[in-house]
């Protein structure tokens, strides 16, 4: 049986007196595309941030490739966010006033690479995904099909190890949707990265090889598909 | 470093009004700062001009019949023209001499040198001045040989100097003078009248549109800037905001020091290259101004840089205090302790200035901390009023009265300062300046007195000027006796008639038809006989002053500058006078022409001692009053910089809740309900917290002028007009302010500004 990518073990998080998470255990193996499902509230989105590294949990640990991620510091976890984790949001993760391509090399420039090495990487990227054409566009003048595309260049840009995708298809149509799916699947399978993959819609499910239902901020069943 | 560079792109790319803004800011700061700073180096380089061009005379009689190496001899006279000190140095010079600053030769006899201000009255009113400055103009003086840009002065080349001293160097070693209170006083006043709003203004800018760089910030986390970088990258962008600003500040600085000098109270004016702070004030304010400016973007960056889903996941907001009040009680208590115990702790003493410094200070920064504890208040009282626009409005501004009074704080603390400035104003005016104001507007215009006449005067040519009304020459004679209480000594009086004198002055002296008059505080006793003496003090007459002595009905500033000789005046009928000592009083119809006429008739020596009252008030009084015109204009300045960074913060607060504000709209709420909500949410804590600094501007300066009372038993009243003119100008600038985002409200009520995020 292969080591798994990611593992959350009992994690308890709340905010003031409600409880987000109670409980939450889960593995991400490498490679795998894995769907966390589950009804509005549940603390899906609570706990992908707890598996990357932006939220700790009071209790519980996190462990990526085998050591402790919840009791690095802030410094390393960005780090970590920076190399080996890409990330595609519903909306508002890119930063509006760059081009579609520096959004893209911000990583990469984040982590000191060279502007013209981090460009040209991002413009490869924006090929692959088909958004050449938009690439010295804001983000604030993309449509949102285009946009999320940005957003998934820069999520594989820097070869991540993991993508978090909290509901990347949220605000586009369905026709979209599965074009974006298609290219951060097919992306991710190639470079055999995991994606933790946040969505209601189970068409868009449907890419996952393994899903797990949420509720009350703990898991409630593990299906392999 | 490569942080820097993104840093940089952003802040170039990101929000261009407020970097703009911001270097606005800091450019304003930073002029503003040298301009002030550079006032009091100005006074100085001043004197040091002037004492450049001052000379060490030799003592002539001991080097007499020596050898003695190049020698020139000047004579100065000191005089007026058309109300301006004129100055004029007659010179005798031998070849080698010792020359002042900026001349590389002196003019020889029939030749003159002089300032461009007077070269260009010359060429106006060549008559006027022919006799004052004869001879050929042959060069003008340099800046270097003036002490101010628009000083009137002259060399003139004579054969023989009469009354003249030689020169053995010139330049006395600089000393400086101490500067005068008043003069800091109102320096410190403006720095901090002007400072305060433009640093508000400052704060203000590097806050502008929070919540969208929040949100990129957030989004630069999220791809794994740490928190260093996202510091960094605020910090440029700071950094970029103040070396735009430092280059904005010296350029406005360079255009603007010479118009600032006209500001200056100096009647001859202030070279533009002498308003110029010392090095150590320029390495102060063009290093620590863009630190400010970087350390206020980063400071008010503390709660976001942390999270990478930003202000989204931040921790609730914590809830406003009441303890919010505390310092600014705390400040005004020190201030009333002051003014219950001005007996013992007037300022002046330790604990009196510290009560003062320290309480005044407080209440600053009180007012400040206060604001949301102030602004929450607002919302209270809003809660009260029935409809939905009052109750959406302090829904709003109790869910963040921080955010309600950050908007505000600018113009409270300027308020509170001007407020308490308006009433120290009159302090100030009265220290110095004011009386001799009043004077100024009571004694009638172009009456000339002159000193005592060394040659004859032709009176009758005088007279004969057009534009001049009377002459009255005031003669002197010399008296003593048992009418006094040391009859030894001698005293002088003045003998003129005095209903001539009236005539001339053109108010009613109260001559009535006694022959004596009491000058002020004359201590003759009435009735007695006193001797008359002449020149060697031997005893020509005898005059018998009358059984009662009326006093001359005559304005006590009048007095005081020695006008009169002694304290009686006599008519010539019962004295003779001193033959020449005579000294001329001259009305003329008050224009600059006619006095300038009756000035040019007169003997050179009277000439340039003939003034009018006008000219002699105004050495000590224009002074003053430019020091309260500098600071009206201060403060007219100061409330313009806090409306403006009020209607900027008001707007982009709107701005700010766009996104709510259309989703109102979105659901359906009328615009009329949300216009009226942001005019209440705005409005509220402003004037809650408007009420609040004049109120304690208010107490602070009854308890300040209340603690002068006692100390000098001096009445200063509350100029609670020009308090009511600062509220009605704050409640303008409240309105207008609100007014303006009424328009934003209205854009964001198309249906589209729900995607423009
Ligand atoms: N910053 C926060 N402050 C307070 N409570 C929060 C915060 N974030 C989440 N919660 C609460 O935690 C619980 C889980 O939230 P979470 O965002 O993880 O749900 P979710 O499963 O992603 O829901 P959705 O499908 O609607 O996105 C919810 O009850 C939510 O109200
Ligand atoms: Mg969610």
């Amino acid at each position: 049986m292969t080591e798994p990518m990611l593992t959350a073990r009992d994690l308890h998080l709340s905010f003031g007196a409600s409880p987000a998470l109670a409980g939450a255990s889960v593995d991400v193996l490498p490679g795998e595309v894995l769907a966390l499902l589950g009804p509005s509230g549940s603390g899906k989105s609570t706990l992908l941030h707890c598996l990357a590294g932006i939220l700790v949990p009071d209790r519980g640990e996190v462990r990526y490739r085998g050591s402790r991620l919840d009791s690095l510091s802030d410094e390393l976890r960005s780090g970590l966010r920076r190399t080996d984790f890409g990330f595609v949001f519903q909306f508002g993760s890119l930063v509006p006033e760059l081009s579609a391509v520096d959004n893209v090399a911000l990583p990469l420039r984040l982590g000191g690479h060279r502007r013209r090495e981090s460009e040209a990487r991002a413009l490869e990227w924006l090929e692959r995904l088909e958004v050449a054409d938009v690439a010295h566009k804001r983000a604030g003048e993309m449509s949102g099909g285009q946009g999320q595309r940005v957003a998934v260049a820069r999520a594989l840009v820097s070869g991540p190890r993991v993508i978090f995708a909290d509901e990347p298809t949220g605000a586009l149509d369905s026709l979209n949707g599965e074009l974006v799916m298609d290219l951060l699947v097919g992306a991710a399978r190639e470079q055999g990265s995991s994606i933790v993959l946040v969505t209601h819609e189970p068409r868009i499910a449907a890419y996952a090889d393994r899903e797990v239902v949420i509720r009350d901020g703990a898991l409630a069943a593990a299906v392999v598909a | 470093m490569r942080t820097w560079g993104l840093g940089l792109r952003l802040a170039l790319q990101a929000n261009r009004v407020r970097l703009v803004v911001t270097a606005l800011a800091v450019s304003f700061t930073v002029a503003f700062l040298l301009g002030a700073l550079g006032a009091l180096p100005a006074r100085q380089a001043k004197l040091d001009r002037l004492n450049a061009r001052d000379f060490v005379s030799v003592d002539t009689n001991a080097s007499k019949g020596l050898k003695h190496p190049p020698r020139v001899t000047l004579e100065t006279a000191n005089g007026w023209y058309r109300g301006k000190p004129f100055t004029v140095r007659l010179v005798e010079a031998e070849p080698g001499a010792p020359r002042p600053p900026g001349l590389d030769r002196y003019p020889g006899p029939g030749e003159v040198m002089v300032s461009p201000d007077l070269r260009a009255a010359m060429q106006a009113h060549p008559k006027e001045l022919a006799s004052r400055v004869p001879g050929r103009v042959v060069d003008l003086l340099p800046d270097a040989a003036l002490s101010g840009p628009h000083e009137l002065f002259a060399y003139v080349g004579v054969a023989k100097v009469r009354y003249g001293q030689v020169v053995q160097h010139f330049g006395y070693h600089p000393r400086s003078q101490p500067t005068p209170v008043e003069l800091k006083i109102a320096a410190w006043l403006g720095a901090v009248g002007l400072l305060v709003p433009v640093l508000v203004l400052v704060g203000t800018a590097t806050r502008l549109s929070a919540s969208s760089r929040d949100r990129r910030l957030s989004a630069l986390r999220l791809v794994g800037a740490t928190p260093r970088q996202a510091r960094a990258i605020a910090a440029t962008e700071g950094l970029v905001a103040g070396i735009a600003g430092v280059a904005g500040g010296l350029a406005f600085f360079w255009l603007l020091r010479r118009p600032a000098c006209a500001l200056l109270p100096f009647p001859d004016g202030v070279f533009a290259q002498d308003l110029m702070p010392t090095g150590l004030e320029w390495t102060v304010v063009v290093l620590g101004v863009p630190l400010l400016a970087v350390t206020t973007g980063v400071v008010s960056l503390r709660k976001v840089v942390t999270g990478p889903l930003g202000v989204r996941r931040q921790a609730p907001l914590k809830s406003v205090g009441w303890w919010r009040l505390v310092p600014v009680l705390v400040g005004l208590g020190m201030l009333v302790a002051m003014r219950l115990r001005a007996d013992r702790w007037a300022p002046g003493h330790g604990i009196g200035t510290g009560l003062l410094l320290g309480g005044g200070g407080l209440t600053v920064i009180g007012l400040a901390v206060a604001a949301p504890a102030v602004s929450r208040l607002g919302g209270r009282l809003l809660s009260r009023m029935p409809g939905i626009s009052p109750s959406l409005a302090a829904g709003r501004i109790e869910s963040d009265p921080t955010a309600s009074a950050r908007v505000v704080t600018g113009m409270v603390l300027v308020l509170f300062v001007t407020a308490w400035l308006l009433a120290f104003l009159p302090v100030l005016q009265a220290n110095r300046g004011s009386s001799d104001a009043a004077l100024l507007q009571t004694l009638p215009k172009g009456l000339l007195t002159t000193g005592s006449a060394i040659e004859p005067v032709d009176l009758g040519a005088v007279r004969a000027l057009p534009g001049v009304r009377a002459v009255v020459d005031l003669g002197r004679s010399t008296v003593a006796g048992p009418g006094r209480r040391d009859p030894d000594d001698a005293h002088s009086v003045t003998v003129a008639s005095c209903t001539a004198l009236g005539r001339a002055l053109g108010r009613d002296l109260g001559c009535g038809t006694s022959k004596v008059h009491r000058i002020g505080l004359s201590d003759w006793r009435p009735g007695t006989r006193v001797d008359v003496l002449d020149a060697d003090s031997r005893v020509t007459s005898r005059l018998a002053l009358p059984a009662v002595i009326p006093t001359l009905g005559f304005p006590a500033q009048l007095l005081d500058g020695g006008f009169f000789d002694g304290d009686l005046l006599v008519d010539p009928s019962l004295l003779q006078a001193d033959a020449g000592t005579t000294r001329l009083v001259i009305r003329t119809d008050g224009t600059a022409a006619a006095v300038e006429r009756a000035r040019a008739a007169l003997p050179l020596s009277l000439a340039f001692t003939a003034t009018t009252l006008q000219e002699q008030v105004a050495t000590t009084g224009q002074v003053y009053l430019g020091y309260l015109r500098a600071v009206r204009i201060g403060l007219v300045l100061a409330l313009l910089i806090g409306a403006a960074s009020l209607a900027v913060t008001t707007a982009d607060a709107v701005n700010e809740r766009r996104r709510s504000l259309a989703t109102l709209v979105a659901f359906g709420t009328p615009l009329r309900v949300l216009r009226r909500s942001v005019l209440l949410q705005m409005g509220a804590p402003m004037l809650t917290n408007v009420v609040a600094a004049l109120a304690a501007a208010a107490v602070a300066s009854a308890c300040y002028l209340g603690t002068l009372q006692t100390q000098n038993g001096e009445t200063w009243s509350l100029p609670w007009g020009s308090w009511a003119l600062a509220a009605l100008t704050a409640g303008v600038a409240v309105l207008l302010a609100t007014a303006a985002t009424l328009p934003l409200v209205s854009a964001i009520g198309r249906p589209e500004a729900l995607r423009a995020e």
